[in-house]
């Protein structure tokens, strides 16, 4: 994380007086609900575009940084994809990824988070996700840094993998029914 | 470490170093080792390249080139200065001192008082995240001793991860040495080969020499040049 992208200051100030942190407690308490085992951390402090998962001292950690929790860009459903994302990589079976074998991988993430972790969390919250609205979203946010061609991965297309561009993978999360490879994720940056 | 937006030199980094400590086989080793069980073997019984007279930023640029054959990691020149310079000056001493400590312990004899020494793969991340000293931190709290953990397929791994109390990019670098001057006593780290495009090539056997004969076509090689098919 500490080559990502940071939000600028005046940008993190207007997401604040617009009462993102209303929406952002909001979203936090379904997700603590619906995933009671996993911890669920918001870094607003910190102005990183990214969010991430990660396995610490047993704890399974979900953090939101402050550069995606405070986007412009980002509304309700954006924000939700997101943290389905990362929750899948803690929950999601199949392929593992290959920067932590804990986790899952990016697509089988992906996948658990337009599938399962959907539904668990419009059954337990009735927090609905209107995917083609997240996904417009994200097209502003993610689209410039994951560019399409090979920047981020080494070219497998067999594998199956969706996560290596943005286009693939937009178009894999509004399909839905394309299921993961189960091993050999293709995401591989050495 | 799962993100949602890739960052290009944070994975290239944690990949490399978790490559280098994983239970995958190490196909340049003949004795069909894991990288890890190499590094242990080479960390023992030829070069201490934790000690203090060695730098990080040295050993981190050896470590990652002995799994991409020739690359460099980052392979962003800006981004692997400023890695490079992260390494070599701006990380306070305590958590340099802890990454000595932490991975010394994991390439050390392991028993049942060095668990680390014994686990089968070891995990690299990066975490932003209010530490107690008000910097950077190696979890946890820059102690020496990894914590060992069990996976689903019970396996044992150490998770040494680098939390991060700055809010901003990391500066730019542009005089950092890259790469980094070499230490004393280095011993070569065995280096997996890339593998040339198109498989592996023979040698060709040697011409023989011209002795006039004519060369002769025979109907394959007439059909090859003329382009045509049966």
């Amino acid at each position: 994380m500490l080559f990502c992208d940071h939000l600028s200051h005046q940008e993190a100030l207007e997401a604040k007086q617009a009462n993102r942190e209303g929406l952002l407690a909001g979203l936090l308490t379904d997700f603590r609900k619906t995933f009671p085992d996993l911890t669920f951390e918001l870094q607003l402090d910190f102005s990183i575009i990214n969010a991430q998962a990660l396995r610490l001292a047993n704890r399974q950690l979900v953090t939101i940084y402050g550069g995606l929790a405070l986007h412009p860009r980002l509304g309700s459903d954006g924000l939700t994809l997101i943290v389905l994302h990362e929750v899948g990589h803690h929950l999601a079976e199949g392929c593992r990824s290959k920067r932590d074998p804990s986790l899952a991988c990016e697509c089988a993430a992906d996948h658990w988070a337009v599938t399962t972790g959907m539904a668990n969390l419009r059954m337990r919250t009735d927090r609905s996700l209107h995917m083609r609205v997240a996904v417009e979203e994200l097209d502003a946010v993610v689209g410039p840094r994951q560019p399409t061609k090979g920047k981020y991965t080494k070219g497998n297309k067999s594998s199956g993998c969706w996560a290596g561009g943005w286009p693939s993978r937009r178009s894999a999360l509004l399909a839905r029914d394309r299921s993961p490879q189960r091993a050999g994720c293709c995401i591989s940056n050495i | 470490m799962g993100s949602f937006i890739n960052s290009q030199a944070d994975n290239e980094i944690c990949e490399a170093l978790n490559k280098r400590f994983s239970d995958n086989v190490d196909p340049s080793d003949s004795q069909g080792r894991t990288y890890l069980a190499v590094l242990r073997d080479h960390f023992r019984n030829r070069e201490n390249f934790l000690d203090r007279t060695h730098h990080l930023n040295r050993v981190f640029h050896r470590l990652a080139r002995s799994v991409t054959g020739s690359a460099n990691v980052p392979r962003a020149r800006d981004s692997r200065r400023r890695w490079f310079a992260l390494l070599r000056r701006t990380l306070p001493a305590p958590v340099m001192q802890a990454i000595r400590d932490q991975l010394t312990a994991i390439l050390t004899q392991g028993g049942a008082a060095n668990p680390a020494g014994s686990v089968n793969y070891v995990i690299f991340s990066t975490q932003h995240v209010s530490t107690r000293s008000g910097t950077f931190e190696l979890f946890d709290q820059n102690g020496a001793v990894p914590q060992v953990h069990t996976d689903a397929n019970r396996k044992t791994y150490c998770a040494v991860v680098l939390q991060c109390n700055v809010d901003a990019p990391l500066p730019d670098a542009p005089n950092e040495p890259d790469p980094p001057a070499a230490d004393p006593g280095e011993t070569t780290l065995a280096v997996r080969k890339r593998p040339r495009k198109g498989g592996k090539k023979t040698k060709k056997p040697a011409k023989k020499s011209s002795t006039g004969k004519k060369k002769t076509t025979t109907r394959k090689s007439k059909a090859k040049k003329t382009g045509k098919r049966k």
